[in-house]
């Protein structure tokens, strides 16, 4: 099992990569975010005109990332908008003043708190997938 | 997604009984739950949703209690953002409301989410010509999409409540949906990752997702959720059989079904309920709209109706009975060379009759 946790280049998000892997996950996931913790505080700043207004995250598996769970799922990270009044804009480096609206795929309770504790004291938050596909109806 | 992928991958959901199956266990007789992803629903006596004089819906026969996924008050038109309160308030929008919007087009309220649960589980409490195809099933309304459409965080959520998966801060869903319809399409040159999560959940969890291949006159291949792994994708055809022009096409394409082609006149669309208001709801009423959403609908209603004669079958089960009722395309119908609509046209008539 590996688990990485870096600053990403575009807009020095923190990029996190952290996995569940039977007993030993849980001490991964707060390695993890300790990681994310001081990697950030090493972040580059983003220019604040980058900066989308973003107060919810979801925390969710990405396919491809090294890490993944028993059961396959990929994990990743997606952020809403501020408010929920703005389109959100791909890759671009998310600031802080979110919080976690859920993790996907569910974790025990205590464990989605901490990695939400630890994700609300990370600056930035890789923006693994823009919310910038707008619906509409087929007909 | 080809049909041997489709099938393949219906198969490879094993032994997981859909939530019907489940439910028939327990509970025998229990109504398929078909889960609407859409606008919303307007009240409709065909329906049996109700609206009282403060705007807030009431469920009833053929509608369970759903959910709204819009968190943006102003597309919501609701004054707040999700909510417990599905009901359709229009996605109509004013030229005046559109010029500050450079993202939206104005257009009256089009009452899609109404159109579609029609077409699957309309009651006929009118009298008027029948419109559902499985008129005891039960439409579970998640609205996802308000004015200028919705977005892939509210679809997701809506999409994973549907199927009964927690989403925080919103009561746990106690009607799971056995099918899921997403009428609606967004452009992406591949299915965005956390939609794709939500439609494994929903797999996982044994239900059937029915995507329309969009009405966009494109290949599918960059229309989402058509472009999703796992999901039945569904192009219209005209009432002979061809393409209908604005529908897409391509390799994700699992089946066609009637959508309608109301360029040669509107009784060429699909009847169906929907609302007067132009822009905010008024009074029940019929009408006609066309498109793969139409078509998505009557696939979804055709899996209603083929779970309710086989309460054993799970999903795979299911699509392939679904896929097995279809009559193959005629050549050149749909055959533009860079795509196709997947395995034939979808025979209701066989799926009604079969026992």
């Amino acid at each position: 099992m590996t688990t990485h946790f870096m600053a990403s280049e575009p807009h020095g998000e923190c990029v996190q990569r952290l996995g569940v892997l039977s007993a030993r996950w849980l001490l991964a996931v707060l390695w993890a975010m300790s990681a994310c913790t001081t990697d950030s505080a090493g972040a580059k700043t983003i220019d604040s005109t980058q900066r989308t207004e973003v107060n919810e995250i979801i925390v969710r598996y990405e396919k491809g990332a090294p890490m993944h769970t028993l059961g396959g799922r990929p994990w990743g990270a997606q952020c809403v908008t501020g408010k929920y009044q703005e389109r959100l804009i791909r890759d671009r480096g998310l600031g802080a003043r979110m919080r976690v609206l859920r993790v996907e795929p569910r974790v025990p309770a205590r464990v989605a708190e901490m990695i939400a504790t630890q994700i609300e004291q990370c600056p930035f938050i890789e923006w693994a997938e823009a919310d910038v596909i707008r619906f509409t109806s087929s007909s | 997604m080809s049909l041997t992928a489709m099938i393949t991958a219906g198969l490879a959901l094993g032994a997981a009984p859909t939530p019907a199956a489940l439910a028939s266990e327990s509970t025998p007789g229990a109504p398929v739950v078909v889960a609407v992803l859409d606008t919303g629903i307007a009240e409709h006596p065909d329906l049996g949703w109700q609206v009282a004089q403060d705007n807030s819906g009431t469920p009833g026969g053929a509608i369970l209690p759903g959910y709204d996924f819009v968190s943006d008050p102003w597309s919501a038109a609701d004054g707040d953002g999700w909510d417990s309160d599905p009901t359709d308030r229009g996605d109509g929008l004013k030229p005046r409301e559109a010029a500050n919007r450079p993202e939206c087009r104005a257009r009256v309220s089009t009452w899609h989410g109404t159109n579609v649960a029609g077409t699957i589980a309309a009651q006929n409490a009118t009298k008027r010509p029948s419109l559902g195809i499985a008129p005891n099933s039960r439409v579970l309304p998640v609205r996802i999409m308000g004015r200028c459409g919705g977005n892939t965080a509210d679809v997701t959520a809506g999409l994973l409540w549907a199927v009964g998966e927690p989403v925080p801060d919103v009561p746990v869903n106690p009607h799971p949906a056995d099918i899921v319809n997403v009428s609606l399409g967004g452009t992406a040159d591949r299915c965005p990752r956390s939609l794709q999560t939500a439609i494994d959940i929903a797999r996982e969890r044994g239900a059937i997702v029915v995507s329309a291949a969009g009405s966009t006159g494109q290949n599918t291949a960059t229309t989402t959720p058509a472009n999703c792994e796992g999901v039945i994708t569904v192009a219209a055809v005209d009432r002979k059989g061809a393409r209908s022009p604005t529908s897409n096409f391509g390799s994700e394409v699992t089946l066609a079904a009637l959508g309608g082609d109301m360029s040669t006149g509107e009784r060429n669309g699909i009847f169906a309920t929907t609302n007067t208001g132009r822009y905010r709801p008024r009074d029940a009423a019929f009408g006609y709209y066309q498109g793969s959403s139409a078509a998505a609908a009557r696939v979804s209603g055709a899996l209603a109706a083929l779970a309710e004669r086989h309460p054993e079958a799970d999903a795979a089960a299911l699509t392939s009975k679904l896929l097995s009722a279809t009559t193959p395309f005629v050549p050149g119908q749909c055959d533009r060379g860079d795509g196709n609509c997947g395995v034939g046209i979808l025979d209701l008539k066989r799926v009604l009759n079969s026992s």
